[in-house]
Protein backbone atom coordinates (compact mmCIF):
# COMPACT_ATOMS: atom_id res chain seq x y z
CA UNK A 1 0.00 0.00 0.00
CA UNK A 2 2.65 2.07 0.79
CA UNK A 3 4.27 1.17 -2.53
CA UNK A 4 1.26 2.51 -4.24
CA UNK A 5 1.19 6.26 -2.86
CA UNK A 6 4.87 6.38 -2.93
CA UNK A 7 4.52 5.60 -6.83
CA UNK A 8 1.69 8.22 -7.35
CA UNK A 9 3.46 10.97 -5.44
CA UNK A 10 6.70 10.66 -7.47
CA UNK A 11 4.19 10.96 -10.43
CA UNK A 12 2.58 13.43 -9.18
CA UNK A 13 5.54 15.58 -8.93
CA UNK A 14 6.82 14.54 -12.33
CA UNK A 15 3.41 15.98 -14.38
CA UNK A 16 3.21 18.82 -11.27
CA UNK A 17 6.38 20.37 -12.83
CA UNK A 18 6.02 20.91 -16.44
CA UNK A 19 2.37 22.15 -15.30
CA UNK A 20 3.67 24.38 -12.08
CA UNK A 21 6.54 25.74 -14.39
CA UNK A 22 3.58 27.45 -17.35
CA UNK A 23 1.54 28.15 -14.08
CA UNK A 24 4.78 29.96 -12.24
CA UNK A 25 4.83 32.55 -15.52
CA UNK A 26 1.41 32.79 -15.64
CA UNK A 27 1.61 34.11 -12.14
CA UNK A 28 4.74 36.30 -13.34
CA UNK A 29 2.58 37.85 -15.92
CA UNK A 30 -0.80 38.49 -14.40
CA UNK A 31 0.65 40.70 -10.96
CA UNK A 32 1.92 42.87 -13.99
CA UNK A 33 -1.45 43.04 -15.33
CA UNK A 34 -1.22 40.95 -18.34
CA UNK A 35 -3.65 38.08 -18.73
CA UNK A 36 -2.62 35.46 -21.14
CA UNK A 37 -4.82 33.06 -21.92
CA UNK A 38 -2.69 31.43 -24.92
CA UNK A 39 -0.29 29.23 -22.01
CA UNK A 40 -1.42 26.08 -24.07
CA UNK A 41 0.09 27.29 -27.01
CA UNK A 42 3.20 28.71 -25.54
CA UNK A 43 3.64 25.19 -23.87
CA UNK A 44 2.92 23.83 -27.50
CA UNK A 45 5.16 25.80 -28.89
CA UNK A 46 8.11 25.47 -26.39
CA UNK A 47 7.19 21.36 -26.37
CA UNK A 48 7.88 21.15 -30.00
CA UNK A 49 10.88 23.75 -29.86
CA UNK A 50 12.45 21.67 -27.47
CA UNK A 51 12.07 18.81 -29.62
CA UNK A 52 13.68 19.98 -32.47
CA UNK A 53 16.71 21.59 -30.19
CA UNK A 54 16.94 18.29 -28.79
CA UNK A 55 17.47 16.57 -31.86
CA UNK A 56 20.83 18.38 -32.92
CA UNK A 57 21.77 20.08 -29.65
CA UNK A 58 20.80 17.18 -26.73
CA UNK A 59 18.72 17.11 -24.04
CA UNK A 60 19.75 20.13 -22.23
CA UNK A 61 19.98 22.02 -25.45
CA UNK A 62 16.55 21.44 -26.55
CA UNK A 63 14.96 22.78 -23.22
CA UNK A 64 16.98 25.95 -23.94
CA UNK A 65 15.80 25.95 -27.39
CA UNK A 66 12.17 25.73 -25.79
CA UNK A 67 12.55 28.62 -23.23
CA UNK A 68 13.77 30.84 -26.00
CA UNK A 69 10.82 29.73 -28.42
CA UNK A 70 8.24 30.43 -25.43
CA UNK A 71 9.89 34.07 -24.58
CA UNK A 72 9.44 34.63 -28.21
CA UNK A 73 5.86 33.85 -28.34
CA UNK A 74 5.50 35.68 -25.25
CA UNK A 75 7.09 38.80 -26.70
CA UNK A 76 5.24 38.45 -29.57
CA UNK A 77 1.99 38.23 -27.68
CA UNK A 78 2.97 41.28 -25.55
CA UNK A 79 3.64 43.32 -28.30
CA UNK A 80 0.18 42.82 -29.50
CA UNK A 81 -1.21 43.43 -26.11
CA UNK A 82 0.82 46.08 -24.68
CA UNK A 83 2.02 47.74 -27.53
CA UNK A 84 -0.43 48.03 -29.79
CA UNK A 85 -3.23 47.40 -27.73
CA UNK A 86 -5.46 44.52 -29.03
CA UNK A 87 -7.65 43.21 -26.82
CA UNK A 88 -5.48 40.30 -24.74
CA UNK A 89 -8.30 37.61 -24.43
CA UNK A 90 -8.22 37.54 -28.36
CA UNK A 91 -5.07 37.53 -28.63
CA UNK A 92 -4.41 35.08 -25.83
CA UNK A 93 -6.77 32.56 -27.75
CA UNK A 94 -5.32 33.29 -30.91
CA UNK A 95 -2.17 32.01 -29.68
CA UNK A 96 -3.58 29.40 -27.64
CA UNK A 97 -5.32 28.36 -31.24
CA UNK A 98 -2.28 29.09 -33.23
CA UNK A 99 0.19 27.67 -31.07
CA UNK A 100 -0.86 24.23 -30.92
CA UNK A 101 -1.32 24.62 -34.76
CA UNK A 102 1.35 25.32 -35.53
CA UNK A 103 3.53 22.76 -32.99
CA UNK A 104 1.38 20.04 -34.65
CA UNK A 105 1.89 21.07 -38.28
CA UNK A 106 5.46 21.08 -37.27
CA UNK A 107 5.84 17.63 -35.86
CA UNK A 108 4.38 16.33 -38.66
CA UNK A 109 6.40 18.14 -40.80
CA UNK A 110 9.85 18.64 -39.33
CA UNK A 111 10.86 14.76 -39.58
CA UNK A 112 9.64 11.47 -40.49
CA UNK A 113 10.24 9.37 -37.81
CA UNK A 114 10.53 11.19 -34.37
CA UNK A 115 14.35 12.14 -33.27
CA UNK A 116 16.05 10.19 -30.99
CA UNK A 117 15.70 11.48 -27.43
CA UNK A 118 16.95 11.09 -24.04
CA UNK A 119 15.02 11.94 -21.33
CA UNK A 120 16.87 12.69 -18.72
CA UNK A 121 17.17 9.73 -15.70
CA UNK A 122 16.38 9.57 -12.44
CA UNK A 123 18.92 10.73 -10.17
CA UNK A 124 19.22 9.14 -6.84
CA UNK A 125 20.52 10.86 -3.90
CA UNK A 126 22.21 8.73 -1.49
CA UNK A 127 20.09 8.41 1.62
CA UNK A 128 17.31 10.91 1.26
CA UNK A 129 16.25 8.64 -1.65
CA UNK A 130 15.74 5.94 0.75
CA UNK A 131 13.46 8.15 3.20
CA UNK A 132 9.71 6.82 3.31
CA UNK A 133 7.36 8.62 1.09
CA UNK A 134 9.06 11.13 0.16
CA UNK A 135 12.15 10.03 -0.62
CA UNK A 136 11.44 8.54 -4.07
CA UNK A 137 9.33 11.40 -4.67
CA UNK A 138 12.07 13.97 -4.38
CA UNK A 139 15.16 12.34 -4.30
CA UNK A 140 15.20 9.27 -6.67
CA UNK A 141 14.02 11.76 -9.90
CA UNK A 142 15.31 13.49 -12.71
CA UNK A 143 17.17 16.81 -12.15
CA UNK A 144 14.52 18.99 -13.50
CA UNK A 145 11.64 18.80 -10.70
CA UNK A 146 13.91 21.45 -9.26
CA UNK A 147 13.28 23.97 -12.04
CA UNK A 148 9.99 24.28 -10.58
CA UNK A 149 11.09 25.07 -6.62
CA UNK A 150 13.30 26.78 -8.23
CA UNK A 151 11.40 28.89 -10.23
CA UNK A 152 8.74 29.64 -7.35
CA UNK A 153 11.54 31.07 -5.01
CA UNK A 154 12.88 33.38 -7.60
CA UNK A 155 9.90 34.71 -8.59
CA UNK A 156 8.69 35.30 -5.16
CA UNK A 157 11.95 36.71 -4.11
CA UNK A 158 12.01 39.06 -6.44
CA UNK A 159 8.51 40.31 -6.06
CA UNK A 160 9.08 40.46 -2.42
CA UNK A 161 12.28 41.59 -1.78
CA UNK A 162 13.42 43.70 -5.05
CA UNK A 163 12.95 47.03 -5.99
CA UNK A 164 12.13 45.65 -10.10
CA UNK A 165 9.31 43.63 -7.85
CA UNK A 166 8.22 46.40 -6.14
CA UNK A 167 7.53 47.85 -9.71
CA UNK A 168 6.33 44.62 -11.66
CA UNK A 169 3.65 44.28 -8.93
CA UNK A 170 2.72 48.20 -9.30
CA UNK A 171 2.26 47.39 -13.11
CA UNK A 172 -0.21 44.99 -12.13
CA UNK A 173 -2.21 47.32 -9.15
CA UNK A 174 -1.89 50.11 -10.06
CA UNK A 175 -0.87 51.18 -13.67
CA UNK A 176 -1.72 54.90 -13.11
CA UNK A 177 -0.05 55.63 -10.25
CA UNK A 178 3.13 53.82 -11.09
CA UNK A 179 3.24 55.56 -14.35
CA UNK A 180 2.67 58.81 -12.45
CA UNK A 181 6.16 57.49 -9.95
CA UNK A 182 7.83 57.26 -13.71
CA UNK A 183 7.55 53.83 -13.37
CA UNK A 184 7.84 52.46 -17.04
CA UNK A 185 4.91 50.61 -17.21
CA UNK A 186 4.79 48.93 -20.27
CA UNK A 187 8.16 47.79 -20.54
CA UNK A 188 7.78 45.87 -16.71
CA UNK A 189 5.02 44.52 -18.10
CA UNK A 190 6.37 43.46 -21.95
CA UNK A 191 9.72 42.17 -19.72
CA UNK A 192 7.41 39.88 -17.42
CA UNK A 193 5.61 38.81 -20.63
CA UNK A 194 8.59 37.36 -22.34
CA UNK A 195 9.75 35.80 -19.04
CA UNK A 196 6.53 33.92 -18.58
CA UNK A 197 6.71 33.04 -22.13
CA UNK A 198 9.94 31.59 -20.97
CA UNK A 199 9.02 29.86 -18.57
CA UNK A 200 5.61 28.57 -20.14
CA UNK A 201 7.75 27.09 -23.27
CA UNK A 202 10.59 25.63 -20.65
CA UNK A 203 7.08 23.93 -19.08
CA UNK A 204 6.77 22.10 -22.66
CA UNK A 205 10.18 21.76 -23.24
CA UNK A 206 10.22 19.48 -19.55
CA UNK A 207 7.66 17.70 -20.21
CA UNK A 208 8.61 16.17 -24.14
CA UNK A 209 11.86 16.37 -23.86
CA UNK A 210 13.26 16.47 -20.30
CA UNK A 211 10.25 13.53 -19.21
CA UNK A 212 8.80 11.79 -21.97
CA UNK A 213 11.10 12.26 -24.75
CA UNK A 214 8.35 12.58 -27.59
CA UNK A 215 6.03 15.15 -28.96
CA UNK A 216 2.91 13.64 -29.43
CA UNK A 217 -0.71 16.24 -30.47
CA UNK A 218 -2.38 15.57 -27.29
CA UNK A 219 0.52 15.54 -25.00
CA UNK A 220 -0.03 19.26 -23.52
CA UNK A 221 -3.74 18.21 -23.19
CA UNK A 222 -5.19 21.14 -21.90
CA UNK A 223 -2.36 21.94 -19.26
CA UNK A 224 -2.38 25.06 -20.17
CA UNK A 225 -5.97 25.86 -19.37
CA UNK A 226 -5.19 24.06 -15.53
CA UNK A 227 -2.30 26.68 -15.33
CA UNK A 228 -4.38 29.15 -15.53
CA UNK A 229 -7.12 27.99 -13.04
CA UNK A 230 -3.97 27.25 -10.85
CA UNK A 231 -3.26 30.39 -10.95
CA UNK A 232 -6.80 31.39 -9.39
CA UNK A 233 -6.30 28.71 -7.35
CA UNK A 234 -3.26 29.88 -5.79
CA UNK A 235 -4.95 33.64 -5.31
CA UNK A 236 -2.17 35.08 -7.36
CA UNK A 237 0.65 33.97 -4.80
CA UNK A 238 3.80 31.89 -5.78
CA UNK A 239 3.89 30.07 -2.08
CA UNK A 240 0.19 28.82 -2.50
CA UNK A 241 0.98 27.79 -6.09
CA UNK A 242 3.23 24.48 -4.89
CA UNK A 243 0.98 22.40 -3.35
CA UNK A 244 -1.99 23.81 -5.64
CA UNK A 245 0.39 22.32 -8.85
CA UNK A 246 1.08 19.12 -6.44
CA UNK A 247 -1.97 18.62 -5.72
CA UNK A 248 -3.49 18.23 -9.06
CA UNK A 249 -0.15 16.47 -10.61
CA UNK A 250 -0.84 13.55 -8.02
CA UNK A 251 -4.30 13.44 -8.46
CA UNK A 252 -3.64 13.32 -12.33
CA UNK A 253 -0.70 10.58 -11.63
CA UNK A 254 -3.58 8.81 -9.09
CA UNK A 255 -5.76 8.36 -12.31
CA UNK A 256 -3.12 6.83 -14.43
CA UNK A 257 -2.06 4.43 -11.92
CA UNK A 258 -5.52 3.33 -10.87
CA UNK A 259 -6.34 2.99 -14.66
CA UNK A 260 -3.11 0.49 -14.74
CA UNK A 261 -3.68 -1.21 -11.81
CA UNK A 262 -7.22 -1.33 -11.46
CA UNK A 263 -9.12 -0.46 -8.46
CA UNK A 264 -12.69 -1.87 -7.32
CA UNK A 265 -15.56 -0.20 -9.49
CA UNK A 266 -14.32 3.35 -9.41
CA UNK A 267 -15.12 3.96 -13.10
CA UNK A 268 -11.98 5.24 -14.89
CA UNK A 269 -13.79 8.89 -16.79
CA UNK A 270 -14.97 9.30 -13.24
CA UNK A 271 -11.22 9.64 -12.23
CA UNK A 272 -10.18 11.28 -15.20
CA UNK A 273 -12.33 14.15 -14.59
CA UNK A 274 -10.49 14.21 -10.96
CA UNK A 275 -8.03 16.88 -11.56
CA UNK A 276 -10.76 18.92 -13.32
CA UNK A 277 -13.46 18.79 -10.41
CA UNK A 278 -11.23 19.44 -7.52
CA UNK A 279 -9.86 22.49 -9.58
CA UNK A 280 -13.54 23.64 -10.09
CA UNK A 281 -14.12 23.08 -6.99
CA UNK A 282 -11.43 24.83 -5.11
CA UNK A 283 -12.38 27.40 -7.55
CA UNK A 284 -15.86 27.88 -6.83
CA UNK A 285 -15.18 27.74 -3.17
CA UNK A 286 -12.23 29.25 -2.62
CA UNK A 287 -11.71 32.68 -3.88
CA UNK A 288 -13.64 35.73 -5.80
CA UNK A 289 -11.54 38.42 -7.84
CA UNK A 290 -10.88 39.84 -4.82
CA UNK A 291 -7.33 38.43 -4.75
CA UNK A 292 -7.06 39.43 -8.25
CA UNK A 293 -4.14 42.15 -9.40
CA UNK A 294 -6.19 44.89 -9.94
CA UNK A 295 -5.82 46.18 -13.22
CA UNK A 296 -6.20 42.86 -14.50
CA UNK A 297 -8.09 42.23 -17.60
CA UNK A 298 -8.06 45.95 -17.83
CA UNK A 299 -5.23 46.49 -20.54
CA UNK A 300 -7.69 47.04 -22.94
CA UNK A 301 -10.03 49.62 -21.03
CA UNK A 302 -6.62 51.46 -19.91
CA UNK A 303 -5.92 51.63 -23.91
CA UNK A 304 -9.11 53.33 -24.55
CA UNK A 305 -8.98 55.62 -21.84
CA UNK B 1 -16.35 33.18 -30.40
CA UNK B 2 -13.52 33.94 -32.80
CA UNK B 3 -15.92 34.35 -35.91
CA UNK B 4 -17.88 36.63 -33.73
CA UNK B 5 -14.64 38.23 -33.48
CA UNK B 6 -13.76 38.17 -36.98
CA UNK B 7 -16.94 39.61 -38.02
CA UNK B 8 -16.67 42.20 -35.93
CA UNK B 9 -20.01 41.14 -34.11
CA UNK B 10 -21.95 42.48 -37.30
CA UNK B 11 -24.26 40.04 -39.01
CA UNK B 12 -23.44 40.20 -42.26
CA UNK B 13 -19.65 40.13 -41.55
CA UNK B 14 -20.12 36.98 -39.18
CA UNK B 15 -21.90 34.77 -41.86
CA UNK B 16 -18.71 36.27 -44.22
CA UNK B 17 -16.34 35.18 -41.09
CA UNK B 18 -18.14 31.97 -40.68
CA UNK B 19 -17.89 31.45 -44.58
CA UNK B 20 -13.97 31.67 -44.55
CA UNK B 21 -13.07 29.63 -41.73
CA UNK B 22 -15.33 26.83 -42.74
CA UNK B 23 -13.89 26.99 -45.98
CA UNK B 24 -10.69 27.06 -44.46
CA UNK B 25 -10.99 24.02 -42.42
CA UNK B 26 -12.41 22.38 -45.29
CA UNK B 27 -9.92 22.96 -47.21
CA UNK B 28 -6.96 21.43 -44.35
CA UNK B 29 -9.16 18.17 -45.14
CA UNK B 30 -7.98 18.05 -49.08
CA UNK B 31 -4.79 19.50 -47.62
CA UNK B 32 -4.28 16.22 -45.39
CA UNK B 33 -5.43 14.26 -48.89
CA UNK B 34 -2.65 15.93 -50.27
CA UNK B 35 -0.34 14.69 -47.87
CA UNK B 36 0.33 18.40 -45.45
CA UNK B 37 -0.51 18.44 -42.01
CA UNK B 38 -4.13 20.19 -41.43
CA UNK B 39 -3.21 21.75 -38.77
CA UNK B 40 -1.73 24.74 -40.80
CA UNK B 41 -5.19 25.57 -40.84
CA UNK B 42 -5.83 26.63 -37.50
CA UNK B 43 -2.26 28.87 -37.83
CA UNK B 44 -4.01 30.81 -40.53
CA UNK B 45 -7.01 31.74 -38.33
CA UNK B 46 -5.40 32.62 -35.65
CA UNK B 47 -3.23 34.88 -37.83
CA UNK B 48 -6.97 36.48 -38.96
CA UNK B 49 -7.92 36.56 -35.80
CA UNK B 50 -4.98 38.40 -34.02
CA UNK B 51 -5.11 40.64 -37.01
CA UNK B 52 -8.67 41.25 -36.76
CA UNK B 53 -8.12 42.10 -32.89
CA UNK B 54 -5.23 44.71 -33.44
CA UNK B 55 -7.64 46.21 -36.38
CA UNK B 56 -10.45 46.66 -33.98
CA UNK B 57 -8.39 47.83 -31.30
CA UNK B 58 -9.47 51.19 -29.36
CA UNK B 59 -8.90 54.38 -31.20
CA UNK B 60 -7.09 56.52 -28.28
CA UNK B 61 -3.68 54.79 -28.04
CA UNK B 62 -1.11 56.41 -25.98
CA UNK B 63 1.95 57.21 -28.71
Amino acid sequence: MIDFWETVLAGGVRLAVPLGLAATGELLGERTGVLNLGVEGIMAMGAIGGVLGAASLGTTGGLMVGMLVGAAVGLLFSLLTVRLGADELICGFAVALGGSGLAIFLSRTAFDSAPDIVPFAAVEVPGLSSLPIVGPALFDQPWVIWLLPLAVVIVSLVFTRTRLGLALRSAGEGPDAARARGIDVDRHRIGASVAAGALAGLGGAVLCVGLVGEFSDTIIGGRGFVALALVIAARWRPGLLLPAVLGVGSLQALQLRVQATGWGGVPVELLQALPYLVTLLVLALGVGAAHAPRALGQLTKERGA
Amino acid sequence: MLVAVLGRNRPFAVGVAALAFAALSTGGEALERAGAAREIVLVVQAVFVAATAVAIRPKAVAA
